[in-house]
């Protein structure tokens, strides 16, 4: 790892998660190791109640592992590490209603810039989402797929070494999903960010990703590691027929079956395709 | 999902939905029209000793409390003797309340163990009316103006306290983790998040302690002091001025009603977002 430390700005060893439920100690995470480099979309998946969500909030910083280590730009890191952004699932309660998308946009910076620039740095992180628009409304006025926008926006506003995305595309209808995957990709390509990202939804793994970390049901490990070559800049339509997109799909959603339950695996091909929708509705926000 | 609403302003005929307000507010005012005409009418024709018309009470508030010069906004002697110290030592009162209450209220409502630790204190305190301490305070502190606006600050304090820390325990976690992911200050996270998602609640305990403010502010002039309203209504009573009595009473309603309509005031800019968040938007 040595070699290779400035090009890996996360680096994830050995994490262990355990909590109490009933009085039973319950493993969601048993051994989670792996790495994100610089400039790379990194995309967790895995079946519902795996800990996906445990996973970043725990490289976020919210939540202490039981073991392992989170190393940033080669730092062990304890706590919430420096220059982090962050999108949540749940947009309608991640955004504060009391302020106007500007505001929303300038918390994160807001004692730490002086006003002119913050100004500037939220103008630019709102015309990067396409609200440029929309700054002087307040969250709730605005459509969910906006509001995600908004998100995203407060969370570039800081130049973040990396961006944490949980299931963040999970709450809004399919139009608007795949609207949201290519202002993603479009950043990507545009402002070079790190991106670490969860989902329960194969394609979009696929799609976003330069690799997927596969785990498996609680309790978690990695189950693979998939790298994924397809050509960027990607597109909903050409990407998605593409067979090397078939193929990486079908390759996930096999490691996925397989982990989820090995008496399936016996099934006829085809199968594992369709058993992978069912993670889809499961995974209810609190 | 409240998330996708869209209340936006459909900022149609704004001036013919004016127009519904003031008819509305018309027919608010006329009910109350209608039972001052009531009254008139069952308290001439007996001439009661205890229930003067209102033909009778009303110029006396005005003779008494609105017949100044123009110099003094044409207030009268009675509204700066009586008047102007009452709101005084209720407004102190409910503004020493008020902040000790959000203080204390955020502080516990974010220390869940400090709160299991005092809150059966607390339940006391509050089961307490403040009004029954009436008699310890003036036999300790005497009957100046700090014991009487402690006694109000104290009445006052309770439901904002419990209300801003209820407001304050129900925050939505994620909120809290945005700022933490973001690694604001605790003074940003405390003014920028704590406090605003409390406010509706904050709001709440206000209302109810202002209420209690202007209660307290009446009892604790009836003994023991030399002027404001409820000195006033007590030497109306003693000496059979029942007219002055209840000019005093008017006084004391209408300051209510003012006092509430100022906080409502205040609260309709301050939660303009709540409105629009939970679909309660004007329309």
């Amino acid at each position: 790892m040595s070699s290779t430390c400035s090009d890996v700005v996360l680096s994830v060893s050995g994490l262990r998660h355990e909590y109490r439920s009933d009085r039973a100690v319950q493993v969601a995470l048993a051994d989670v190791g792996f790495e994100v480099g610089r400039g790379e979309v990194v995309v967790v998946v895995g079946p519902s109640g795996c800990g996906k969500s445990t996973l970043l909030r725990i490289v976020a910083g919210l939540l202490r592992p039981t073991a392992g280590t989170i190393a940033v730009d080669g730092r062990p890191i304890d706590g919430v590490p420096d220059g982090l952004g962050m999108v949540f699932q749940d947009y309608s309660r991640s955004l504060y209603p009391w302020l106007r998308v500007r505001a929303n946009v300038e918390f994160p910076v807001r004692t730490r810039l002086d006003r002119p620039e913050r100004r500037r740095r939220a103008e630019e992180s709102l015309a990067a989402v396409g609200l440029s628009a929309q700054a002087d409304k307040y969250p709730w006025e605005l459509s969910g797929g906006m509001q995600q926008r908004v998100a995203i926006a407060r969370a570039l506003v800081g130049d973040p070494e990396l961006v944490l995305m949980d299931e963040p595309f999970a709450s809004v209808d399919a139009q608007t999903r795949s609207e949201l995957e290519d202002l993603l990709l479009e950043l990507h390509g545009r402002l070079g960010v790190t991106v670490l990202l969860v989902t329960h939804d194969i394609d979009e793994s696929v799609y976003l990703a330069d690799r997927i970390v596969v785990l498996s049901a609680a309790p978690s490990e990695v189950s693979a590691t998939v790298d994924v070559d397809l050509a960027r800049p990607r597109d909903q339509l050409a990407t998605k027929a593409d067979p090397e997109f078939l193929e990486l799909r079908a390759r996930v959603a096999g490691l996925l079956k397989s982990k989820r339950d090995p008496a399936e695996i016996q099934q006829p091909a085809g199968a594992p395709l369709e058993g992978v929708d069912d993670s889809r509705p499961a995974k209810v926000p609190l | 999902m409240s998330a996708t609403v869209q209340s936006l302003r459909a900022g149609g005929a704004p001036r013919r939905r004016r127009l519904v307000h003031v008819s509305q507010g018309c027919e608010r005012v006329a009910l109350l029209a209608i039972a001052l005409v009531v009254w008139q009418l069952a308290a001439g024709g007996n001439r009661s000793l205890y229930f003067p018309p209102p033909s009778e009470v009303l110029p006396r508030v005005g003779e008494e409390y609105l017949s100044g010069p123009w110099t003094s906004l044409f207030l009268g002697e009675a509204t700066f003797d009586h008047v102007v110290p009452s709101l005084s030592r209720m407004l102190r009162g409910f503004t020493l309340g008020a902040f000790a209450g959000v203080a204390l209220g955020v502080l516990l409502g974010l220390r869940e163990r400090a709160r299991q630790y005092v809150e059966p204190m607390l339940q006391f305190g509050r089961a307490i009316p403040a009004s029954t301490l009436l008699g310890i305070i003036l036999v300790v502190f005497g009957t100046g103006d700090g014991p009487k606006v402690a006694l109000i600050a104290t009445g006052a304090l309770f439901p904002v306290l419990f209300n801003t820390m209820e407001g304050v325990a129900a925050v939505t976690p994620v909120k809290l983790d945005v700022a933490s992911v973001f690694k604001v200050p605790t003074r940003q996270r405390l003014l920028g998040v704590v406090v605003p998602a409390a406010t509706p609640k904050v709001f709440a305990g206000l209302r109810t302690g202002l209420s209690i403010a202007l209660i307290l502010v009446v009892l604790t002039e009836f003994i023991g002091a030399f002027n404001g309203l409820g000195y006033r209504l007590v030497q109306a009573q003693r000496n059979f001025v029942i007219v002055d009595l209840w000019a005093a009473l008017v006084v004391l309603s209408v300051l209510g009603v003012a006092l509430n309509a100022a906080l409502g005031l205040i609260e309709r800019r301050v939660l303009r977002w709540h409105r629009g968040e939970t679909g309660g938007a004007d329309e």
